[in-house]
């Protein structure tokens, strides 16, 4: 806020409410409260007819006016299809004025908090041109709505100094001091007719309303007693009562999480951003059915976390403007500053391991952003617009897992594109959505990507119906890459479990493709039967290889007491079930029946000067980590790609977000070092 | 679904865009007899076949008008022919509640034409597409679906209707809690006979009624009773809850006719529950099981309802309604056009609702993906619609959707013309008989209806 900017002028009521008609008979889009039937007020837009904002001093609007800078549902793509055509377009990204009347410091705070979000190396073009096109005029408070305010607590002056653009304080004769707090709050303020103020003194009223709704705890300790209270019996006692409905998210001037989805109506469709509530057990649910975030205690948790302790380590904001409208409007009562204030005053609890700072390689702290910016598809300003790619080549790998080569359909944005080996994108089945899978195919490789997904939902069902010559889209890529660069020099360890190869397939083709930078290259690869290993050709290829150890395997038969060792295929041959380390592999011969941590076990590659690489699902993760240990390899040098459920990929939508960790920016790339301190919620 | 969406119903040619859904067994045949022997009708009909009118849920109708469609036509066998038996049954209960709740939010019913054709109808399969082809074409295209189903940018509300807000009281009130209830809750939970209960706390900051369950005898000191809304029912959606058993509920009427829908439904185990029955004047009336709380709290109640009264809704609601239904078709749009526009999509009326149940919403269900997730013009519309028809029968009258709605969308007045449409045509008050039949899950051969030709 500009700070030099002084003018106050003293409004009557009347003169209010001539300023406010004036500025909707100019066709500016006002919205004001507006008094409702039941007592209370709402946001409304203000017609011409009716520009009277009757809910003006009637306390605080019922829900927030958020969709002013973040709407509800917001198209971020067109679509139209032409046969096997497909055009896309940007929406409207060009916004009217917007002033917002008689806001309170609560909801007038909240656009600020939102953007280092919003411009966080991607600019989230929507939500930067709403805002710079929102202006505020604040009213301020004189009392509290009611116990649930808490304003004071996080920072924010009920009495609207230092927040919007014009303040309007309440005198006892029902007038108004206006103050301009910025040139768009003179310009605004230049409309309205009002005697110049004389020097009244407003400190007193504005000291009794900060007295009024008094501090109630102190975000920084909230902040350290989460920290330390992850497994805390509060957060299950609090969710007892939470019915994981999205009125908490929805009302909040400051949640911002979304989820996109595509919608046709014949050959045209939108894609839309729409509000999303990490009280929803889908909002973390993967295709597979796996939910990291299982509970709604650690959903709880979570909304509490991410406002207090997570985005104020990112961005330095508390995300909360202390409105009290999740208190006020939860029909289960749930009571947010009830258990903000025991958090606050019990620090003393389960000592918990500290969470990692953030990830080193991560690209918004060494600042390489490479592909992102500069080659935004079309030249469009709008981050979540995907180039459009055909399809060139289509691969079964499996039965259920197919590959998809792709290539741009603009040569230009070929020539710019540039990617690093771990990078994910998110590949779009235009019209149905899209998914999140890392590129499978590396950066050596020129002139195509490549990915390769088992079909499961509905985005995956649809990429599966594409043929070679059809078009899809590609957003990417994004996140942080394996530093393939700093391996030089050194052997390397590749472990990887059923769908898990492709992921990992990048950074073996590159460290191939540069075979003489790197030692000793051996892979390990295990799928539950030989039709469910993908990339057969090359599998084959490695294993005539003789600079790659590969050892593949199938897992063992099960019987009801688990594993049986007699039925493990003739022409894969069993290990030592017990003892796998005992087992001596034959270097002539490659295949085993085993799981992928005995077959790591047996293979014993020496952790000396080695970077291992490890990818699969949680079960194999867990246990091939402690195989790797019992090894005698470090955390530090174990390195895993995380997938956790993504919407955005570029830091926005939240739905990846765990501990101080945003899984699309900081990754997807960790060592198991930076996996063993983050929440189990992966 | 792709049929639908392949039918070119969003084209923007002037005449009549028209979708019938018929069944396989009579009407395709009937249509076919038609066209076998030459006979002329309208191209304007899309016809997608179903294996049985049974099988034409209603949302493919609300999808039809959403993507474009100008008409509806559903047809079926006839009475008593059905090749399943009873398919046509039951789609002939259900349309009945559809057409109530269509005509409820204003729905212009000249546009959905439900008829009865058999495989020898070729003629009255001609004379059914005729004449509903002209009729549309008069009509002319539906304008006022198309401005909800084309409205994809939702804004804050605008002005208009700003009247009709409702507030609710948001179980603001608490009552004083019965010190009889407190005893019996405390010796239940210390002598094991449950392991927790779900009663109403009171929230620390606000002071409003919790609901919350309790695992120990000194909790129950902490019991209060909500005033008006809300309904302890549906913490059993908790998936926590699973894991507790036997459990005990403080219920009032409200909370048992809630127990009785679920009942009905099978979606609980009776055996394992205690119920703390609390009088409607908030007096603990005993430790029982639900089927002597049913007896003893319903069965005085629905005896003195007036026959065409629903249970549980307020005068002051059903009073509303009537003055709701009394307006013009095209105004009572105009309300809920305005109503729903104003819905954020944060399903709080789903989670509060005792009723439903489902584990997976149809809302939550994208292959295939039946309703639009957005919260705008045609997302907002289906959900609505959607919700109001699969609670027709279920809903009991608690009004916690409406409480719940943080926009202050009045949604029991949908409940309400629904509950009003279930007693009327088929006598049937929700969750007064914990061994009723499911109203839309039964049928009677002899249902009555005036509208199917």
């Amino acid at each position: 806020m500009v700070g030099a900017v002084q003018t106050s002028v003293k409004l009557s009521r009347e003169a209010v409410e001539q300023w406010l008609g004036a500025m909707v008979a100019a066709g500016t889009k006002v919205v004001a409260p507006v008094e409702s039937a039941g007592g209370g007020c709402e946001y409304r837009v203000l017609t011409p007819t009716a520009a009277k904002a009757t809910g003006l001093g009637k306390g605080l609007p019922r829900v927030s006016p958020k969709s002013a800078w973040f709407p509800r549902s917001e198209p971020i793509l067109k679509m139209s299809r032409q046969g096997r055509d497909w055009k896309l377009d940007d929406p409207e990204m060009q916004f009217p004025a917007v002033v917002i009347f008689g806001a309170r410091a609560c909801d007038a705070a909240a656009p600020e908090i939102l953007a280092p979000l919003f411009g966080w190396d991607f600019h989230d073009a929507f939500f930067e041109e709403r805002k710079k096109s929102l202006a505020f005029v604040v009213l301020a408070c004189q009392q509290s709505v009611d116990a649930a305010c808490f304003c004071t607590s996080v920072g924010v002056d009920p009495a609207g100094q230092n927040v919007g653009d014009v303040t309007l304080t309440p005198l006892a004769d029902g007038g108004y001091i206006a103050q301009a707090n910025t040139a768009t709050g003179e310009t605004l303020l230049a409309t309205a007719t009002g005697a110049k103020a004389a020097d009244e003194d407003l400190s007193a009223g504005r000291a009794k309303v900060r007295e009024l709704i008094a501090r109630q705890f102190d975000p920084k300790s909230v902040r350290t007693a989460l920290e330390k209270r992850f497994g805390d019996p509060i957060w299950e006692r609090a969710s007892r009562s939470c019915i994981a409905c999205g009125t908490c998210a929805f009302s909040c001037p400051t949640c911002h999480c979304f989820d996109i989805q595509d919608e046709m109506v014949g050959d045209k469709g939108l894609r839309q951003k729409n509000w999303d509530a990490c009280a929803f057990p889908l909002f973390t649910l993967h295709t597979s059915g796996h939910n990291p975030r299982a509970d709604q205690a650690g959903r709880w948790r979570q909304r509490i976390s991410h406002k207090f302790r997570y985005y104020p380590e990112k961005f330095g904001k508390t995300l909360c403007t202390g409105c009290g409208r999740c208190i006020r409007l939860c029909p289960a009562s749930m009571d947010m500053l009830a258990d903000l204030k025991e958090l606050d005053q019990t620090q003393a609890a389960t000592p918990q391991a500290a969470a990692p700072a953030s990830n080193p390689d991560c690209a918004c702290h060494t600042g390489a952003v490479p592909g992102v910016q500069a080659i935004n598809p079309a030249n469009s300003p709008n981050i979540y617009r995907p180039y459009l790619m055909r399809v060139a080549q289509v691969r079964d790998e499996t039965p259920d897992v197919r590959t998809l080569r792709l290539e741009f359909t603009n040569p230009d944005e070929a020539a710019k594109f540039s990617f690093r080996v771990g990078q994910f994108g998110l590949y779009s089945a235009i019209g149905e959505g899209e998914s999140t899978f890392c590129v499978a195919s590396s950066p050596t490789r020129k002139g195509y990507i490549e990915c390769t997904f088992r079909q499961a939902g509905r985005v995956t069902k649809a990429l599966r119906r594409l043929n070679e010559g059809d078009l899809m889209g590609f957003r990417g890529a994004y996140g942080n890459s394996f530093p393939v660069e700093s391996w030089k020099g050194k052997d390397l360890l590749f472990v990887a479990g059923g769908i898990a190869l492709p992921p990992m397939r990048a950074v073996i083709q590159y460290c191939l493709d540069n075979r003489a930078d790197y030692g000793d290259i051996t892979i390990v690869y295990g799928a539950k039967t030989w039709s469910d290993h993908v990339y057969k050709d090359e599998l084959a290829e490695w294993e005539k290889r003789s600079d790659v150890n590969l050892w593949l395997c199938v897992d063992w038969k099960m019987g009801p007491q688990g594993p049986v060792e007699a039925q493990a295929d003739a022409d894969w041959r069993p290990i030592n079930m017990k003892e796998p380390g005992a087992t001596q592999l034959d270097p002539a011969h490659r295949r085993y029946t085993a799981f992928v941590p005995q077959l790591v076990e047996a293979a014993k590659p020496s952790p000396a000067n080695r970077i291992a690489v490890l990818c699969g699902p949680p079960i194999m993760i867990k246990f091939t980590m402690a195989s790797l240990k019992k090894l005698g390899y470090e955390s530090q040098n174990v390195f895993t790609t995380l997938e956790n459920r993504m919407k955005c990929g570029v830091g926005k939508c939240g739905r990846c977000n765990v501990g101080p960790i945003y899984v699309c920016k900081e990754g997807p790339v960790f060592t198991a070092k930076q996996v063993e301190a983050l929440p189990p919620e992966m | 679904m792709s049929q639908i969406a392949t039918s070119e119903i969003t084209t923007t040619s002037a005449e009549p865009r028209i979708v019938a859904f018929v069944c396989k067994w009579c009407t395709y045949a009937g249509a076919d007899l038609a066209g076998t022997s030459r006979m002329v009708y309208p191209p304007n009909v899309r016809t997608i076949m179903l294996p049985c009118t049974g099988r034409i849920d209603v949302t493919f109708i609300i999808r039809a008008f959403l993507q474009g469609a100008d008409g509806v036509v559903v047809s079926g066998c006839h009475p008593g022919d059905c090749h399943y038996t009873a398919g046509n049954y039951r789609a002939r209960r259900r349309w009945t509640l559809f057409r109530d709740l269509l005509d409820t939010l204003g729905f212009d019913l000249r546009r959905f034409e439900l008829a009865w054709i058999s495989a020898a109808e070729g003629v009255k399969w001609v004379k059914t597409i005729q004449e509903f082809t002209d009729r549309i074409r008069d009509l002319g295209p539906y304008t006022a679906m198309r401005q909800v189903a084309e409205n994809r940018t939702p804004d804050i509300a605008p002005l208009a209707d700003v009247l009709d807000v409702i507030t609710s009281s948001r179980m603001v009130e608490i009552k004083p809690i019965d010190p009889l209830l407190v005893e019996a809750v405390a010796g239940a939970l210390q002598s094991g006979k449950v392991k927790a209960v779900l009663g109403w706390t009171k929230s620390p900051t606000l002071g409003k009624a919790r609901p919350v369950w309790i695992s120990s005898a000194e909790a129950a000191k902490e019991l209060v009773l909500p005033g008006e809304s809300g309904n302890l029912v549906r913490l059993f959606k908790n998936p926590q809850l699973k894991a507790i058993t036997p459990l005990g509920i403080v219920a009032r009427e409200t909370e048992l006719l809630a127990l009785n829908v679920l009942i009905q439904e099978a979606r609980i185990d009776l055996k394992q529950l205690t119920i703390f029955a609390m009088g409607s004047d908030g007096r603990f009336v005993g430790e029982m099981n639900a089927e002597v709380a049913s007896a003893t709290l319903l069965g005085e109640m629905t005896k003195s309802l007036p026959s065409d009264r629903p249970v549980g809704f307020s005068d002051s609601l059903l009073q509303r309604l009537d003055e709701l239904m009394a307006k013009s078709s095209e105004e009572r749009w105009k309300f809920w056009a305005s109503q729903s526009a104003k819905c954020v999509k944060c399903y709080a009326c789903r989670q509060a609702c005792p009723a439903c149940t489902c584990d997976q919403c149809f809302s939550d269900k994208n292959q295939p993906q039946w309703f639009p997730t957005a919260a705008d013009g045609p997302g907002n519309l289906a959900w609505h619609l959607l919700r109001g028809f699969h609670l027709a029968g279920r809903c009991v009258g608690c009004g916690a959707c409406q409480a719940a709605c943080p926009a202050g969308i009045p949604l029991n007045l949908i409940s309400a013309a629904m509950a009003r449409s279930a007693l009327k045509h088929f006598g049937h008050r929700a969750g007064v008989d914990a061994n009723a039949m499911p109203l839309q899950s039964d049928y009677k051969p002899d249902d009555q209806e005036s509208f199917i030709l």
